[in-house]
């Protein structure tokens, strides 16, 4: 039975046509998958659908009847919940608080703990989303948080669930957990939307998938008939090869090597214990790992002048602790932060001054007296956007006016335009369409190619796969285990990821 | 964006509509009658209501109207006794820092005479009056140096040393065997004028205070925070008091305060200056203050007013101010001291006595002494 | 296509302080009716008082000149993300320095002008730098020391003008300073004006630091988009973090830009001592640090939209000597509507920028 129908949505922003006319339904029992780039119109479409946006035109019908949804509360009556990629909950509070917050049980004004208590373990049972009630959200991990979105939704009795790139925070196991409650929650009849871009994850849990690309449906298959390549191909519009293709490493001398490295946090919690690796010339380093185990930090010690317990941080066998930023990227030091807007970009500035920052003080971008020399930075800027394939107007777009993608494609340019000697590369692909991650993904085999050292961090275990030479895996700040690309597998790694292998 | 340019044409549409009456207005407004001289004046700090230089201003203005057949411009009260003056005052904001500017604001809209009201305006005044030299300006109570009948600026001071003479009166006949104190501001000849006319005044009236050692006086310090330095007035008062003084006068301006203070808290008598001080606290908000009244017996008056009136007088009736120095004394009422409701009956059994000593004063019999240090010659002159 | 569309939004952003404006002016003409006034009597009178005459339009520059310097100032830490309240302290003491090198040093007028307009910026420079050090190296907020530091400037120029450095005799009673040497006064511009044609009357001050204004708007402007420094600055006030990943010199950046807007504060005093007094005194227009934040913030933190911005409240604030001269509003009412106004245009531009803002993020997401 169909459970939800929208109608030919029509949304048009100044200038952009955001959805057009687009048409989605989901039936009792079904898992559909939403597919696209950025920028495509999933999320217009989500956010109508949750009352957070007013189509223009169309009309959503549930089970039938035309409803109309002015925000997210009327959406919550109707009985549709949706678990946001950032999550929506009080750290500090309960478990047990988290879900009942907004549908509350009081006599009298006074809150009752217990009947939603019962209630919340019924609904865990059912679907097997167990959590600690009492547990504060804050201490327990970003799994079980997202169980907890979940059990929120429930809670409110949601027949309809929209998850919003689920599984980009999880591990290998994590997914599969989660999938194994998708099923459980199909079973029941739930309808349930599921957006995101590895294909993989689409491919194994959808029955059908919808492929949106700018703002119109381009097509929706059964799961029998797509594959990934075909998924690809209608998403951007043209052919794209995943697989890497790779020359084997031919690893020359050490760059990075950082020895007995631990720091603390400013909390004074430990957050990096005993760290040794190498990063050798033509080579990719990978780090794989849960979020949230000291990757970041780690990235920041290299990258930044900042404290360290003890340790060192040698580049070519130089200790630079004492540099401070510009002089490391004076020396060598490339870095693809891992969140560009926070750190990569600075939004409101053209494109041609983001391409120069951190160069930007140098010859031939500064002249004579520390005058900034435009007509250069214009000329450079243009050659990059040529060569790098960023697609805007102009060099002078503004960098928020760009695409996530071609954000993306900018740092990477950036960083790979001066020829460092170590490229840190932090959650390079995060956020970004296929085509985009098929271009970094070559970016970095390149530089590997020319013989640069490359450290990739990054959260999804496959992108870790495809591109490292050798792998570590960290957990809670150590590195625990080290691989070579030949003998990494999988299952092993994830193994790795979650402790569960910490002894070995 | 739709709403938003239907939201700036309303505004547009809105405006359009109140700009365009003003310009059939201005045709209809346009002053029907030129007045044949217009009068400024700038208040200093505490503007209309202060009950004090500013309202005796005001007093002034009123005058002018009421002999002149003018009105005050924009004035509340609505005085118009009809349009030959016009009359114009403008206040400073609280901290006092545009008097300059509202002086030029006077004088660049065609006023023919502009008065600063108070010493505050002396540089300010003295620098405008050089931009404008078609323009009179009066200062009130202030001192400019080097001007002469040819100047566009008037000096409206006060012969304080004449009205101190009659509060050293005051003084003299109601002190009953005790000593007479003066306090005295900052330590510059303006202030001794008042030192010397209260000396002798007290002198002329009670021979007892003629003895050494009678008449106790002193000066709160040597620069301008003398003015308002209510502390060591106060000590200096107590002091006073302790060694057997009855009634102190200041001339110390804001440090008055200290002594109306001690006088309250030891209950002696304290005599104010410039405005009526007595009437200002009586007529105040607190209780406390009010209290206060009780011991200002009462003050020496600088008649603002008087000044006021005096100087339109002369530019209405001459067609023009003459430049220089003016002081304005016991004659033609440029200084008294304060009788008021409040203190009226305090002073009947001695106002007969006071007023042959003015007429003296008036008529040349008694040569004030203008400083404290020609007492002592103006007395062996005298007794 | 994407072009056009950034040029229609700017324009839009351009119409909000007028906006704000003419919302500032329908509240005038609302209260001026509730205290029972002719609002037809107050449009004329802030109309005849504002550019009914050479004269008068040319108060309105020559007042807009101090507000340019402070509301300079302010951008200029803005654009750091750096917020200078202390702009008030720091005119107080550069104006101090300076009228102290106008008074104590011979020099000849040519070198005299500019060693006192240096000196001022100097002072005020000096009296930015030890905010600008604890927010930089102990974190402690700046807003919170700037206030403290303009209280120590108010209380330290008190002092230093009453006691040490007092010049004034017993003639006159305001504490100041000895007058400033011939050399090291401003001029007045005024026959220059009257030489192409604009007939500016003696009591007008447009005098030589309308050439420091013009002067420090077209170097301000020059450093922050011409210039490395400049450029480091803008990075730094728009993301810490990205200018940090990108190798600026962080704390370095917000100091000196801290120095320079208390540079530039030093000089909002100097119209008033070096070319209307001609000696310094604690009597000097005060508050005009603060009003340099509403400027810099209608003005968008740019030296043209500060010179816009300042002209604007200069505007507003003859136009309350307008009321007060020409209609019966009484005066605390007119600092009400001055205050008011100012609050609209700050308030209306704001969201107007917002709305714009969002606006553009919806047309582009």
């Amino acid at each position: 039975m169909t459970l939800l129908d929208m109608r030919e949505i029509t949304k048009v922003y100044p200038g952009v046509r955001a959805n057009d006319n687009v048409s989605f339904s989901l039936n009792q029992g079904e898992v559909h998958a939403l597919v696209g780039e950025n920028g495509a119109g999933k999320t217009t479409l989500m956010k109508i659908l949750y009352g957070l946006q007013k189509p223009d035109s169309g009309m959503i019908c549930l089970k039938g009847k035309a409803i109309s949804i002015k925000n997210p509360r009327d959406a919550i009556n109707h009985g549709i919940g949706m678990v946001h990629q950032h999550f929506m909950l009080v750290p500090p509070f309960t478990v047990l608080e988290n879900i009942i917050l907004g549908k509350e049980t009081h006599r009298a004004g006074v809150l009752r703990m217990e009947e939603p208590a019962k209630e919340a373990e019924k609904i865990m049972q059912k679907n097997g989303l167990i959590v600690d009630l009492n547990e504060r959200v804050e201490d327990i991990p970003v799994g079980l948080q997202q169980r907890v979105e979940i059990l929120k939704i429930l809670y409110r009795g949601a027949e309809i669930l929209v998850f919003d790139e689920p599984t980009a925070v999880l591990t290998p196991q994590e997914v599969d957990e989660l999938f194994k409650t998708l099923k459980k929650m199909k079973k029941q009849g739930k309808g349930i939307i599921f957006i995101s871009h590895k294909l993989d994850e689409v491919l194994a849990i959808a029955d059908r998938i919808t492929v949106i690309r700018r703002g119109k449906v381009v097509k929706t298959l059964k799961c029998e008939e797509a594959t990934k390549p075909l998924i690809a191909e209608l998403m951007v519009g043209k052919p794209v090869f995943m697989e890497v293709e790779k020359k084997p490493s031919s690893p020359g001398k050490v760059i990075l090597r950082i020895k007995n490295l631990s720091r603390t946090s400013e909390r004074g919690h430990k957050v990096l214990t005993d760290i040794n690796l190498t990063v050798r010339e033509g080579e990719i380093y990978g780090i794989a790992g849960v979020e949230g185990n000291g990757q970041s930090e780690l990235v920041q010690a290299i990258a930044e002048h900042v404290k360290l317990e003890s340790g060192e941080i040698l580049i070519e066998e130089e200790n630079i602790l004492d540099w401070d930023v510009r002089t490391r990227r004076e020396n060598g030091m490339g870095h693809i932060p891992e969140d560009r807007h926070k750190y990569g970009l600075l939004l409101p500035f053209t494109l041609a001054d983001n391409l120069v920052l951190g160069q930007h003080h140098r010859p031939p971008f500064v002249k004579g007296f520390q005058i900034v020399d435009t007509p250069e930075i214009r000329k450079f800027a243009r050659a990059t956007i040529q060569s790098y394939d960023i697609r805007v107007p102009s060099e002078l777009t503004p960098a928020n006016a760009l695409s996530g993608g071609n954000q993306q494609k900018a740092i990477v340019a950036r960083e790979m335009r001066f020829e460092p000697k170590l490229l840190l590369a932090a959650q390079p692909t995060r956020g970004v369409d296929v085509g985009a991650t098929e271009f970094i993904y070559k970016q970095l085999t390149t530089a590997r190619d020319k013989g640069k050292a490359v450290l990739l961090v990054s959260a999804d275990l496959d992108e870790i796969l495809t591109l490292s030479d050798r792998i570590g895996v960290i957990f809670k700040g150590k590195i625990i285990k080290e691989f070579t690309q030949a003998e990494a597998t999988r299952e092993e790694i994830g193994l790795y990821m979650t402790g569960e292998q910490e002894s070995a | 964006m739709k709403r938003c340019i239907i939201f700036l044409l309303a505004l547009l549409l809105a405006l359009s509509f109140f700009s365009c009456k003003p310009k059939e207005k201005a045709v209809e407004v346009k002053e029907p009658e030129v007045p044949d001289y217009k009068v400024g004046i700038v208040f200093d700090i505490g503007g209309k209501g202060d009950k004090s230089f500013n309202d005796s201003a005001y007093a002034g203005l009123v005058t002018t109207a009421r002999e002149y057949k003018g009105y005050i411009k924009d004035d509340p009260d609505k005085v118009d006794f009809g349009k030959n003056i016009e009359l114009k005052y403008l206040e400073p904001k609280p901290g006092g820092q545009d008097r300059e500017i509202l002086l030029r604001v006077l004088a660049e809209d065609g006023y023919n005479l502009v008065i600063g009201v108070g010493f505050m305006f002396t540089d300010s005044l003295g620098k405008v009056a050089k931009e404008f030299p078609n323009v009179h300006f009066g200062l009130i109570d202030g001192w400019i140096p080097d001007l002469n009948e040819s100047s566009n600026i008037t000096c409206l001071g006060f012969a304080e040393h004449e009205g101190s003479f009659l509060t050293g009166a005051v003084a003299g006949l109601m002190n009953k065997g005790g000593k007479v104190g003066f306090i005295g501001g900052m330590d510059i000849p303006l202030i001794h004028k008042f030192h010397g006319g209260f000396y002798a005044g007290a002198m002329y009236v009670n021979p007892e205070l003629r003895k050494e050692g009678m008449l106790l006086g002193q000066y709160c310090g040597k620069d301008p925070s003398a003015f308002n330095d209510p502390k060591t007035a106060e000590s200096i008062a107590v002091n006073m008091y302790k060694q057997g003084a009855t009634i102190v006068y200041h001339a110390a301006g804001g440090s008055g305060t200290g002594l109306f203070k001690a006088a309250k808290d030891m209950n002696k008598i304290s005599i104010g200056v410039d405005s009526d001080q007595g009437f200002t606290y009586a007529t105040a908000e607190s209780a406390e203050e009010r209290e206060i009244a009780e011991h200002i017996l009462t003050s020496m008056l600088k008649r603002v007013d008087n000044a006021v009136f005096l100087t339109a007088k002369e530019l209405i009736d001459t067609g023009k101010n003459t430049g220089g120095y003016r002081a304005f004394g016991l004659a033609d009422g440029g200084v008294g001291y304060a009788v008021n409701e409040f203190n009226k009956k305090k002073l009947a059994d001695i106002t007969d006595q006071l007023e042959k000593i003015k007429q003296k004063i008036i008529s040349g019999e008694i040569v004030v002494p203008d400083d404290d240090a020609k007492v002592k010659d103006w007395a062996a002159k005298t007794f | 296509m994407l072009k056009l569309k950034i040029d229609k939004y700017r324009l839009y952003e351009l119409l909000s302080p007028i906006i704000g404006f003419l919302a500032a002016i329908i509240v005038l003409l609302i209260i001026v009716i509730v205290v029972g006034e002719s609002p037809a009597k107050a449009v004329s009178a802030v109309f005849k008082f504002t550019m009914s005459t050479t004269a008068r339009l040319a108060t309105v520059f020559s007042i807009a000149i101090p507000l340019f310097f402070a509301g300079l100032a302010v951008a200029l830490a803005f654009r750091a993300g750096v917020f200078n309240i202390g702009a008030e302290g720091q005119y107080f003491i550069g104006g101090l320095v300076g009228a102290m090198a106008g008074i104590y040093l011979r020099l000849p007028a040519f070198i005299h002008i500019p060693v006192v307009v240096l000196f001022s910026m100097i002072g005020g420079a000096l009296w930015a730098l030890i905010p600008a050090i604890l927010k930089v190296t102990k974190g402690i907020h700046e807003v919170i020391t700037t206030i403290m530091f303009n209280n120590i400037a108010l209380a330290l120029v008190n002092y230093l003008v009453n006691e040490p450095l007092s010049g004034r005799g017993t003639s006159s009673l305001e504490a100041q300073t000895h007058e400033i040497r011939k050399t090291a006064l401003f001029g007045k511009l005024n026959n220059l004006f009257r030489a192409i044609g604009w007939n500016v009357p003696d009591h007008v001050y447009l005098d030589y630091s309308l050439i420091v204004a013009i002067l420090m708007g077209i170097l301000v402007w020059f450093l922050l988009f011409r210039m490395r420094y400049g450029f480091e600055i803008r990075s730094v006030g728009t993301s810490l973090d990205v200018s940090h990943y990108a190798g600026i010199r962080v704390k370095h950046i917000q100091i000196g830009a801290f120095l320079i807007s208390g540079a530039l504060a030093g000089l909002v005093g100097s119209q008033e001592i070096f070319a209307i007094r001609g000696f310094y005194t604690f009597e000097i227009a005060s508050g005009l640090g603060f009003e340099g934040i509403a400027i810099a913030l209608i003005g968008r933190n740019s030296p043209l939209g500060v010179v816009f911005s300042a002209i604007l409240f200069a505007f507003l604030k003859q136009a309350g000597y307008g009321l007060q001269l020409y209609t019966s509003v009484p005066n605390a009412v007119i600092y009400v509507i001055t205050g008011l106004m100012i609050i609209f245009i700050v308030v209306i531009n704001e969201i107007m920028t917002r709305y714009i803002r969002a606006l553009r993020k919806k047309e582009a997401g």
